[in-house]
């Protein structure tokens, strides 16, 4: 349990850090906020992290709950990640990565890498927690520095439009923690 | 021989009296099943919306045997079954499809896919 929240902690202090210092790093060049470019990538690096793990969990668990919760996660992120390449290639946005891009795909790598040693109940543990921490994390900076900083309307609407996919995930994902 | 008419008069009598009340029968039955025709209410259909993973109404109220259409508005799929999973369930509806069930009695409703969606449909008294 401490360890979970020490996790959790730390994943959710760094993305929070991240953004933070992407937004303030970018102040000084795009008027203090993400460009729609940063936040194209950002989206499209949220979901493919979570497919990746969900893919991770289909192959080495063998839990039902966490199988099934594995796979809405890669079936849901499927349908959003298409859904926003959709729109920014429609709206000619050319996705930038940034430095919150590259601290979610170190924090992914490093997250499988990890999970790749475990097994069993072990395995299940540390999948399902680090999906809370990660929803609850992705649902903070969505809300408080991509929504906020979006300039395009139809990408501020998109945004707007999956919170509550992400926070069917979040209490989805808590239920099943409580059964793990 | 007024004896002899007097019982043909009797049986034109008993046969008028029986086609008589065969007709009446025929009669009543086809009114009956017209005034029903026109009385029995037609199932109405009722649209719910699934959007932002929520259920639009949230609390639907329909006679029994109406018609409740669900319309997935969202982007990712949904599967709507009764709380229970017993009496009916949709297909995995994909954005944009929809799904027809009627419905006899109250019921909570779910989204089998994902855990806290739910809603209810009230069935009122005719």
């Amino acid at each position: 349990m401490k360890t979970w929240m020490k996790r959790t902690g730390v994943l959710i202090v760094s993305l929070g850090f991240m953004a933070c210092t992407t937004t303030s790093g970018y102040s000084e060049k795009a008027e203090g906020k993400l460009t729609d470019a940063n936040i194209a990538a950002i989206v499209v690096g949220a979901n493919k992290i979570d497919i990746s793990a969900a893919k991770l969990a289909l192959d080495q668990s063998t839990n039902g709950e966490i199988k099934e919760f594995a796979q809405r996660m890669a079936t849901d992120h499927q349908a959003v990640l298409d859904s926003a390449v959709k729109l920014v290639t429609r709206l000619g946005v050319d996705p930038q990565n940034n430095d919150l891009v590259h601290a979610l795909g170190k924090q992914s790598m490093e997250h499988e890498a990890k999970l790749k040693t475990l097994s069993g109940g072990e395995f299940d543990k540390a999948y399902i927690d680090h999906e809370v921490a990660y929803h609850e994390a992705v649902i903070g900076v969505i809300k408080d520095q991509l929504i906020p900083g979006a300039d395009n309307g139809e990408l501020k609407d998109m945004l707007i439009s999956v919170v509550p996919a992400f926070e069917a995930h979040l209490a989805h994902s808590k239920m099943v923690q409580g059964k793990i | 021989m007024g004896v002899y008419f007097s019982r043909i008069e009797k049986r034109f009598a008993g046969y008028s009296k029986l086609n008589l009340m065969l007709c009446a029968l025929f009669f009543a039955s086809c009114v009956n099943s017209i005034g029903k025709g026109n009385l029995e209410r037609q199932p109405q259909v009722h649209e719910v919306e699934i959007k932002k993973f929520q259920f639009k109404p949230a609390n639907l109220t329909i006679h029994s045997g109406d018609i409740v259409r669900w319309v997935n508005r969202d982007i990712v799929p949904h599967r709507v079954a009764d709380s229970r999973r017993k009496k009916w369930e949709s297909h995995d509806m994909k954005p944009k499809d929809s799904f027809d069930q009627p419905v006899f009695v109250s019921t909570l409703y779910i989204c089998v896919l994902h855990p806290g969606m739910e809603a209810n449909i009230v069935v009122q008294e005719s």
